[in-house]
């Protein structure tokens, strides 16, 4: 069905009348030069003919051709109307913010030797030392020395790094004992060389020679400093016949093992500082709870920061929003270093169009959640950095113009309170005056569901309004104010569904509604989707084009009687301009020859117009009236009425008329009247013959 | 607006009725003339009636009213170069104010149409001409021929259109046909020929059979190029009005042909063309009077293969643009009623392709007298088949005022026009120098607005 705007005879007239004053405008090319004679001419001459039928006046659509040929008028208009966009379901646009903290930071396996020699320790022992040094080459017998002590002797790490707070790890410290005496004790201490905080001090006895041992120190909790400091407090070394050899030494060996650190300034090794899943999930308003939506259109923007100082990869996935052909988005970029207290980042935007989100999370048991997978690596690049377990990562999910094309799931329980609203009722928009009471009119109601959620509609009120009389009839309807249930459309493919609900004379007011002649239709609704809650199991779904309208369709017979039926129209109108020399009509009679096979009479008028609205002439000096086919007993029109309608149009109103910018046309309709009959149908057949023929002075033009 | 049109009945038929009143004026013009000339004679002696002038010389080749002057060329000088210009409006109805509004791309106004109308017949023709050449000719004893001869080459250029019209045509097109209403308009007849011209000619004249031979014969060849021409025919065409306007009945047979119209420019030709001028004399022993015979401008012309030929020959009524969806049309498409679908509604077919036509030949018979030592009359017909609703009967004499100053008056009457009185006059300047002007009517000085034709025609030579 159409939307149907009524453009009965009047509008016929008015395209004739049009036509007419077109004719006036004959214009030529434009000359500056005279080219050729030119003389005033009296022309009399046809100038259109035409057949005017239903058809030509209502579009076939519009039009019902009933079995004993009379026509019914049908046309439809939209009520109630609003899509999966427009009310139902929206996304809002979303900024999610997450931020990834470092999981790990670990500092390289380094192994730290530290060689304490013979010669180094004598010259460490005073006298004792001295001898030693001077019996280098020579065997000598030493007897038992204890509390042997050494300085501070510092062991550098530095070059591995400059201080770490160590959350867990250990060391081991081994020494060997290259010396050819049996170290009976040994005090060995480590500590920070600046802040003097004791690493470690650990005693080992009795270490016979080249042997080694070695103990474990646990670092979890310590800071430890690039530069250490390594102390003998005391050693024991027990007597004995030997050779001396000033190289022989002993030699403290420390192996880091598994250090992770809350912080460091260090040469870092190759690690992935971040590497896991992470869900985002929705907030839906009315408690849905979805689990696909395919974007009709949309961007998702990611924007990374870190305050990573090193250099390092970022690797994004999200497994959950794949396209048709199944690829996911990822990202996979370097990420430069963050300054000091600083960040570093990139930005990069997605066009989702046709990217599906799975809302099912991981384990695919959730609703309204994707998750993403972040991986975030660093390189060994033999540079000292510092690094944090506080350094994060953040990335900032902005979810913008997000139309979804369809969606599954659960949409939630959503009530949608309609009205009081107004719309057009377009039907009988010209006519603005007089009375038009019809035979019968039926009318439905129709529901169409195109979303697949199960609804129910209520309405309020219905009524129809006048404005040009100010009337208003309220319809009167037995389903007012109950709950019409809706059903859901069904998928694969979509059908919508489609409910209707009769308004006929017996159970409503319909015809006074219709007959009240309304431009405007007032109502008042409410619609439930779910009213029963998760009824479908996370079934429901919606498709962007998903539609739900309530839409009177009216059927009338054309049956009626028309009392004085004004109907108005206003059209921008111009003739354009004509310049001297071109060839024009300069004044004449017009004769509109109508032979009316309808049983309407028509009384037509044309009122022309400046831009301001100013009246400047009529098309008739008076109005005039195609009278109405003849009436026979059976109230259809037994043969056709001629009429002539004169229009005299001379040199000044021609003149006007070309200054004219808008134009009405008033009509008035009267039914034809015979004792007999009262609703005059109009039959399949009827037909008004229109010929226009012009007396006219017409100038050549040069 | 007033208005005077002149309505015809279909049974009538032109006749020579139709110019009664040109043929009484002429009547009174002849008789009076002659009573003049004899009146002239007869103050004469013997002596000097028999020393009536002698006609001498060749005859122009070309038959021209107001080039008759031909007879006082003698065989003093051998050889004459010189120049003509001439135009001629002529036409049974056509008034000079209208004519002159026409050529002007003025206004015509309700006075000059009704002017027109005045004079209407049920056949009435218009023509509108105008020529310039240039020419030599010299004489040669032996040349084509082994005797002497006379031999002149000639270039021109100038236009040529003629039309004949039935008084409905021309109420119908400058009245309209609202006066037609319930009536029938008769086209049929109504007929144009139009173009221009550039030709070259070659011509010779001689005595035949000796120098003294009172037989002259001369011929001329042509060749021409024409452009802008325009062809229309009109066979058993009329349009009926219905008394309201509801309807037009139209019946016609014609053919529109015009030549190649994407050829623009001074020098385009649209075709080519070949004439053939001949003249033959005789002149009595004691050279008083002279017999001539002209066939001018006999040939053809043939349009090019871009020529556009439009005819039909079918019958229509009309009884205004059908609109088929009155709501939906648009008044553009209305309005602009293509030259395609009027072709095809009316079932005119278009060709194009070459075209023939006969070139408007005129045939002409001159008898000269010399009446007295000063008087010449001449007196002839001339009709060209195209343009004359009826043959030119003509008298005109001439008064040999002087050895250097000659006079002529010609009256005329018929042809494409109705009556004419012209005037021209010869003059002779130390022998040599000769020039030639007058008109074919002069009448339309004193009464233009009752006059239907005029002409202008200068000639200026030198003789060497």
């Amino acid at each position: 069905m159409h939307k149907m705007s009524f453009p009965p005879l009047s509008i016929s007239f008015l395209a004739l009348t049009i036509l007419v004053i077109a004719l006036l405008s004959f214009s030529s090319c434009k000359k500056k030069l005279a080219s050729h004679a030119s003389w005033d001419t009296e022309v009399l001459t046809p100038l259109i003919q035409t057949t005017l039928t239903l058809d030509d006046l209502l579009a076939d659509s519009l039009l019902e051709t009933n079995a004993d040929h009379s026509v019914s008028l049908v046309f439809s208009n939209q009520l109630y109307h609003t899509s999966l966009s427009e009310a139902t379901f929206q996304i809002p646009d979303t900024t999610i913010k997450v931020s990834f903290s470092l999981e790990t930071l670990n500092l390289s396996n380094q192994t730290i030797t530290y060689v304490y020699s013979l010669g180094a320790m004598s010259q460490q022992l005073g006298y004792t030392g001295t001898l030693i040094i001077l019996s280098n080459g020579l065997t000598i017998t030493l007897p038992p020395i204890t509390g042997i002590t050494t300085p501070p002797n510092d062991v550098d790490a530095s070059q591995f790094f400059q201080s770490a707070d160590i959350e867990s790890g250990s060391i081991d410290l081994t020494l060997e004992n290259g010396l050819p005496l049996t170290m009976s004790s040994i005090v060995f201490q480590i500590k920070n060389k600046v802040d003097q905080q004791v690493i470690t001090e650990e005693t080992f006895t009795n270490l016979l020679p080249n042997t080694t041992q070695t103990k474990t120190i646990d670092l979890s909790g310590k800071h430890v400093e690039g530069t250490l400091v390594a102390t003998i407090i005391n050693m024991d070394i027990a007597g004995g016949t030997f050779t001396v050899d000033t190289s022989d030494a002993i030699t403290m060996t420390m192996i880091a093992n598994d250090i992770k650190v809350d912080s460091a300034t260090a040469i870092f090794p190759q690690q992935n500082l971040i590497d896991n899943d992470n869900p985002t999930t929705y907030d839906l308003s009315g408690g849905a709870e979805l689990n696909q939506f395919r974007m009709k259109s949309g961007t998702l923007t990611i924007i990374v920061s870190s305050s990573i100082q090193q250099k390092s990869h970022f690797e994004y996935l999200l497994p959950s929003v794949t396209n048709a052909s199944g690829s996911s988005i990822s990202i996979i970029q370097d990420l430069p270093p963050a300054p000091s207290g600083g960040t570093s980042g990139f930005t990069q935007s997605f066009d989702l169009a046709g990217y599906t989100f799975d809302l099912t999370g991981v384990n695919g048991m959730e609703h309204n959640t994707f998750y993403s997978h972040l991986i975030a690596s660093i390189d060994s690049t033999g540079e000292l950095v510092t690094i944090s377990k506080a350094d994060s990562i953040f990335i900032d999910y902005e979810l913008s113009n997000i139309v979804p094309d369809y969606i599954t799931g659960y949409v939630g329980q959503q009530i949608v309170n309609v009205g009081p609203s107004t719309t057009e009722f377009s039907a009988f928009r010209s006519i603005q005056g007089g009375t038009l009471a019809l035979e019968d009119v039926d009318v439905n109601l129709s529901i169409k569901n195109g979303i697949g959620v199960e609804g129910r509609i209520n309405f309020y009120n219905l009524t129809s309004i006048n404005s040009s009389t100010g009337s208003q009839v309220m319809l009167t309807w037995d389903k007012l104010n109950q709950p019409l249930s809706i059903p859901p459309a069904t998928d694969n493919p979509l059908i919508p569904s489609v409910t209707s609900f009769e308004l006929n004379n017996s159970n409503s007011n319909i015809n006074s509604l219709v007959s009240n002649l309304p431009d405007q239709l007032q109502y008042t609704l409410d619609i439930f989707l779910n009213p029963y809650g998760n009824s479908s199991n996370y079934h429901d779904f919606a498709y962007d084009s998903s539609e739900l309208e309530a839409t009177l369709d009216v059927n009338v017979p054309l049956a009626f009687i028309a009392t004085d039926l004004i109907l108005i129209d206003t059209l921008e109108f111009s003739l354009g301009n004509s310049e001297p020399g071109d060839a024009t009509i300069k004044d004449g009679t017009f004769n509109l020859i109508a032979y009316n096979g309808f049983p309407i009479s028509a009384a037509q008028q044309l009122f022309f117009y400046d831009a301001e609205f100013n009246l400047i002439d009529s098309l008739f000096n008076s109005v005039q009236t195609v009278a109405a086919g003849m009436l026979d007993n059976q109230c259809m029109v037994s043969g056709k009425t001629k009429t002539v309608l004169t229009i005299t149009i001379d040199e000044a109103k021609m003149q006007r008329i070309r200054s004219a910018a808008k134009a009405i046309v008033i009509s008035k309709f009267n039914t034809a009247v015979h004792p007999d009959c009262t609703f005059l149908k109009i039959f399949d057949d009827y037909s008004m013959d229109i010929s226009l023929t012009g007396l006219f002075t017409f100038y050549t033009g040069y | 607006m007033t208005i005077r049109w002149t309505y015809h009945s279909p049974d009538y038929s032109p006749s020579i009725r139709d110019i009664e009143p040109m043929m009484k004026f002429f009547r009174f013009f002849f008789i009076l003339l002659i009573s003049f000339s004899i009146n002239y004679s007869s103050g004469q002696d013997k002596d000097s009636l028999r020393q009536n002038i002698k006609i001498e010389g060749y005859s122009p080749l070309v038959f021209s009213l107001s080039a008759l002057y031909g007879n006082r060329q003698t065989d003093q000088f051998s050889h004459t170069i010189g120049f003509n210009a001439g135009s001629a409006i002529n036409s049974t109805a056509i008034t000079l104010p209208f004519s002159f509004a026409v050529l002007g791309n003025n206004f015509i106004n309700d006075v000059k149409k009704n002017q027109v109308s005045d004079h209407l017949l049920n056949k009435n023709a218009y023509e509108f001409s105008y020529d310039a050449s240039a020419f030599c000719t010299w004489a040669q004893d032996s040349f084509l021929f082994h005797s002497k001869a006379v031999y002149g080459i000639d270039v021109s250029t100038g236009n040529f259109t003629s039309v004949r019209f039935t008084d409905a045509a021309f109420n119908i097109i400058f009245y309209g046909n609202s006066h037609y209403a319930g009536l029938t308009a008769d086209f049929g007849g109504t007929k144009l020929y139009s173009y221009n011209y550039d030709r070259i000619g070659f011509s010779a004249q001689k005595k035949l059979g000796g120098i003294n031979s009172s037989l002259e014969g001369g011929v001329k060849l042509s060749l021409l190029t024409i452009r802008n021409g325009l062809k229309l025919k009109l066979e058993h065409t009329t349009l009926f009005t219905e008394q309201n306007g509801e309807y037009l009945d139209a019946y016609y047979d014609f053919e529109y042909n015009q030549s190649d119209s994407a050829n623009k420019g001074r020098f385009q030709s649209d075709g080519a063309g070949i004439s053939v001028d001949l003249h033959c004399s005789w002149l009595n022993q004691i050279q008083t009077t002279r017999f001539s015979f002209y066939i001018n401008n006999l040939g053809i012309a043939a349009w090019n293969k871009n020529t556009s030929t439009f005819s039909a020959d079918s019958m229509i009524r009309f009884s205004g643009i059908n609109i088929n969806n009155l709501l939906f049309s648009d008044t553009a498409s209305f309005i602009h009623y293509t030259i395609d679908s009027l072709f095809k509604n009316t079932g005119t077919s278009e060709q194009h392709e070459s075209k023939i036509f006969a070139l408007p030949s005129t045939f002409s018979f001159l008898c000269s007298h010399s009446v007295s030592a000063k008087v010449l009359l001449n007196a002839g017909v001339s009709y060209r088949p195209y343009s004359d609703l009826l043959p030119l009967v003509f008298v005109k004499p001439q008064w040999i005022l002087s050895k250097s100053c000659e006079i002529g008056i010609p009256f005329s009457a018929g042809g494409s026009s109705r009556y004419a009185i012209g005037f021209d006059a010869m003059i002779t300047i130390k022998k040599q120098f000769q020039i030639i002007a007058g008109s074919a009517n002069v009448l339309g000085i004193l009464l233009p607005a009752r006059t239907t034709s005029s002409s202008l025609f200068l000639q200026t030579s030198f003789q060497f």
